[in-house]
């Protein structure tokens, strides 16, 4: 085991999640000095693709959020300005463009219904309202057919279209593809490798993002198994084809659209009950910008112990290694989610006990800088995120599951925070 | 439902004594239904070890059921082999205390006639590397494990097979009497909510720790003498031992450790309860504590080990003013004939391993009260998939499994893998060509062609009811990646609507769920983001 040698940076994110980065990201634009400590665990990787900026149904988000203001005012949300969630999200979809889809075209409009896995309806934003829009179209004879490959077993289609039937018009049918008689056409090593083991989620949507300009096999393969399995329908009756989310990582939208041109129908994703793509897409966008900003990212590497020197906070790491290292810092960003807490609370008690001495501000009033203070003085230690959830003693895990602590709390809470620091390191 | 008809025998409620009393009577002819509020096996049944005794554990306290014990294990280890894995046990000392009781044990055990066998210690930890080297003294024992559920669901099938009705989710709300003779029950039909009549000759109370209610309604001069008694078990993930470790000692807390599957299960203890907690039992953080830390003296890994899942189940045992671990395991019946009522009887009491000794006896009696005089067939008559089973080799080819995995496929389906093979191609779509059979739980490896072929055959009436006869969902993701898939297969299967299987696989979760508070931190962590898949991801509320 070694013991290296003290590094400074100004700011230290501990957990490198969808939070963690954002703030890493907001901060290195800024050209601030952080690094983020990631110990592997990240409730990211289980993202579903949906955007809940306030997961709440209702179509005015000045009104949503006063709404969490009286019913959970210790929620996150509660504890943030409308200018500021609003700013926030503007900078996001400038930044991530290919998620601009998500945001409505009117600004203040945020709620629509996504579809889920089980093929029940929530409320959520963007996208997954333009698919709703869609079935709000059908009518008795309209026919929605639902993809099913035969190899990827974690999207319930059948469920899905039993689902959806209950509440819109038209038929939802099912169809099989066989993902092994595809890559018989277009890759022969993975037809072969199908052979010796299960095909992972992850090389089936390579597969895809390879093949994105050429979906005219899927689509044939499509149609062909129509006109075996439902002879008796038009084709051209359909319209509205979904598919399971493992249609690439990068290409996903150019695969939609040759698909859609292909099939002559509109194609649309549902999202998987188990951690599917949907993150790894986001995920990937993420770590890009993180290294385009040289933010340093230390992987697999736990937070121990917090110890403070004067006005500055030591964070003592250990690697997967076993190594021991020593962070002097400035700021803290504990950006580690609420689900997954290994290596903050779940094995170090001291640790733990430690934060629980402080508390974290949350003042009556909104716009609270989402830092934990001694009672007296600044700690320089901010939670970002679902990580709110564990300081919160007014919060139930019921609270968190059922309001969501997604990308919406993510964002807003990491621009505030992102915002405050800047504001602490030009003051000194 | 249309049930108005004559049998001539009831059975009330659907363990493995209902469900025992059922074959033997069937098989003798008899014309039998039985009726079960809610699955079979969910009650006191699922609830145990699934330790088929030697007999051992008995000889200080009661060596009559010891010697029950010892011969129904060989008679059971014959006719229900396939369900049996015969891992063998031992008893182990380890304080001055246990070695004391070791000095009279094989005197105990001879005299009770319960085979047993001093080891070498060294010859021992070589077997069981896992377990506690301090242990001191160590006697091998004929314990084996045997699948609660599927023992109750073959009978079940077996009882069926020979011409009795079994109806599952079916309440009995009351006897109905006329004077002092019992005639019928009045029974309501859970899932469509219908209520009906039923009559027979005889009526058979096999409820367990639930036998007092219905006999409360003949109001009898001397009721019942039951001390409904729960167990708490604990499950860890890994199979850590190879074969059963008890402790030597007298039966008390935390002195019996069963590998099951691909688990391990550590129990159990003696409390008490009222009535009224029998269809909601509670479980305390302190006696998960007792227990793990007991189970730690035998094994010291297990402090390192997950703990999967708890659960607690009610034992009929008989009341006696000494402690509940004193109680007699030996079973009775009782005739209310001396009471002047006739066409009731109620059976209680008694082990899981002597099972098929209760119903012989109940049977002889019923035979007896309907003047009809076939002879008991159980003792020689195999279980249904008990004849021919198939070798590892042929189930590793049939569904493409690793050996640990054909070993227990070949625990649970004995001859009936035959018809499994066959249906993996009649159960994927037809436009696929595809000879294998689809994995749906994967951390108990079972198959979709498993859950098609239990539907068809084992009762299967609600999405839950698979867990008890595959084992899917009972691994260490508690159902997390195989409910929805589960879900999906019993809407293809069945006519339900989409709310009523949102509704079943919502009441399997939470089954699943309750025990969040209690388990470790790992699979609080677990049971947390599969809480979370299903709720945000799949607007389950």
């Amino acid at each position: 085991m070694n013991d290296t040698s003290n590094q400074d940076v100004d700011v230290a994110i501990i957990g490198g999640g969808f939070a963690g980065m954002n703030t890493a990201r907001l901060l290195a634009k800024k050209g601030i000095n952080c690094k983020i400590i990631d110990a592997g665990n990240g409730a990211s990787n289980f993202w579903l693709g949906t955007v809940d900026v306030l997961n709440y149904p209702g179509d005015n988000l000045i009104l949503e959020l006063a709404k969490f203001q009286v019913s959970l005012p210790a929620h996150p949300y509660s504890h943030i300005s409308m200018e500021i969630l609003q700013k926030s999200l503007q900078e996001f979809y400038e930044s991530f463009p290919t998620f601009s889809s998500f945001q409505d075209s009117n600004a203040e409009v945020c709620n629509g219904h996504v579809l889920t896995s089980l093929g029940n309806t929530k409320l959520t934003t963007g996208k997954w309202n333009t698919i709703f829009s869609n079935f709000g179209k059908l009518t008795e004879e309209s026919v929605c057919l639902l993809i099913n490959f035969q190899e990827f077993t974690n999207s319930p289609m059948a469920l899905i279209a039993k689902g959806l039937e209950e509440k819109f018009q038209g038929q939802f049918l099912v169809l099989t593809v066989s993902l092994r008689q595809l890559f018989q056409q277009m890759n022969a090593d993975l037809m072969d490798n199908m052979k010796k083991q299960v095909i992972s989620v992850k090389t089936i949507a390579k597969f895809f993002d390879e093949k994105a300009i050429h979906m005219s096999p899927l689509a044939t393969l499509i149609k062909s198994n129509f006109a075996t399995k439902f002879p008796e329908i038009d084709w051209k009756k359909i319209s509205l084809v979904l598919f399971p989310p493992i249609m690439g990582i990068e290409n996903c939208p150019t695969i939609f659209t040759h698909l859609s041109s292909h099939l002559g129908i509109e194609c649309f994703e549902t999202v998987a009950l188990t951690p599917s793509i949907m993150a790894e897409r986001f995920l990937r966008q993420f770590q890009r910008k993180i290294q385009v900003l040289a933010i340093p990212f230390a992987k697999k590497t736990k937070m121990v112990d917090l110890t403070k020197n004067d006005s500055e906070w030591i964070v003592h790491l250990v690697d997967s290694h076993g190594n021991t290292q020593k962070l002097k810092t400035k700021y803290i960003v504990i950006a580690v989610g609420s689900l997954f807490t290994q290596g903050l609370f779940s094995e170090s008690y001291e640790l733990g006990n430690k934060f629980h001495q402080l508390e974290l501000d949350f003042p009556d009033s909104i716009d609270s800088n989402y830092e934990i203070i001694s009672t007296t003085q600044k700690s320089n230690i901010f939670v970002v995120g679902a990580s709110n959830y564990l300081f919160s003693t007014d919060l139930s895990e019921e609270d968190e599951v059922r309001d969501g602590t997604g990308l919406g709390v993510a964002i807003a809470t990491s621009f505030k925070v992102a915002e405050v620091i800047q504001a602490r390191i030009k003051e000194n | 439902m249309q049930l108005i008809q004559d049998f001539d025998a009831i059975i009330v409620g659907g363990g493995i004594c209902g469900t025992g009393i059922a074959r033997d009577l069937a098989l003798r002819g008899i014309r039998i239904a039985l009726f079960e509020k809610r699955d079979l096996a969910e009650g006191t049944t699922g609830r145990c070890h699934g330790l088929l005794h030697s007999g051992a554990r008995y000889v200080s306290t009661d060596p009559e059921v010891a010697k029950e014990c010892a011969q129904e294990n060989l008679i059971l280890r014959r006719t229900a082999a396939h369900i049996i894995d015969s891992v063998g046990g031992y008893f182990v000392g380890i304080t001055d205390e246990d070695l004391n009781y070791g000095k009279k044990f094989p005197e105990m055990c001879q005299n009770a006639g319960v085979d047993i066998e001093e080891i070498p210690i060294k010859e021992f930890l070589q077997h069981e590397p896992n377990c506690n080297p301090n242990i001191r003294k160590v006697f091998r024992t004929n314990d084996a494990y045997v699948d609660p559920f599927l023992l109750t669901l073959y009978n079940a099938l077996d009882a069926k097979n020979h011409g009795a009705e079994i109806h599952t989710y079916s309440k009995v709300e009351h006897l109905i009497l006329t004077e002092k003779e019992i005639v019928g029950i009045r029974v309501h039909d859970l899932l469509s909510d219908e209520f009906f009549n039923v009559y027979a000759k005889w009526i058979i109370n096999a409820t367990g720790p639930w036998a007092s209610i219905l006999e409360r309604d003949i109001k009898p001069e001397h009721p019942l003498e039951i001390a409904p008694t729960r167990g708490t078990l604990l499950i860890f993930k890994n199979r850590l031992v190879s074969s059963v470790i008890n402790r030597l000692q007298p039966p008390s807390t935390g002195d019996i450790i069963v590998p099951s599957h691909q688990s391990v299960i550590v129990g159990t203890n003696a409390i008490p309860i009222p009535d009224r907690e029998l269809d909601q039992p509670k479980v305390t953080y302190e006696e998960i504590d007792t227990l793990q830390h007991l189970g730690e003296e035998l094994i010291p890994v297990l402090k390192s080990t997950r703990l999967i899942r708890y659960y607690t189940g009610v034992r009929p045992l008989i009341k006696r003013k000494e402690s509940p671990y004193t109680s007699s395991r030996q079973f009775s019946i009782i005739d209310y004939s001396s009471e002047g009522f006739s066409g009731l009887i109620t059976v209680f009491g008694g082990k899981l391993t002597t099972y098929r000794l209760i119903a012989e006896k109940v049977g002889d009696l019923i035979c007896q009260k309907l003047g009809n005089y076939k002879p008991c067939l159980t003792k020689e008559k195999l279980l249904p998939g008990a004849d021919s089973p198939f070798t590892k080799e042929e189930l590793q080819k049939l569904f493409q499994v690793d050996p640990r995995h054909a070993a227990d496929l070949s625990l649970k389906w004995g001859s009936f893998i035959q018809e499994m093979g066959e249906l993996c191609a009649k159960c994927l779509d037809t436009a696929i060509v595809d000879t294998q059979s689809k994995i749906v739980c994967e951390c108990e490896q079972v198959s979709e062609s498993e859950l098609a072929w239990v539907r068809e055959n084992l009762f299967v009436k609600k999405i839950d009811d698979y867990r008890r006869r595959t084992r899917q969902g009972m691994g260490v993701c508690q159902g997390q990646f195989c409910y929805f898939k589960v879900a999906e297969l019993e809407l293809l299967w069945s006519q339900k609507s989409h709310t009523k299987i949102m509704e079943e696989l919502k009441e399997a979760l939470e089954k699943r769920w309750k025990t969040e508070d209690l388990v470790d931190e790992a699979q609080r962590r677990q049971i947390k983001l599969a809480k979370y898949m299903y709720i945000l991801g799949g607007n389950l509320s």
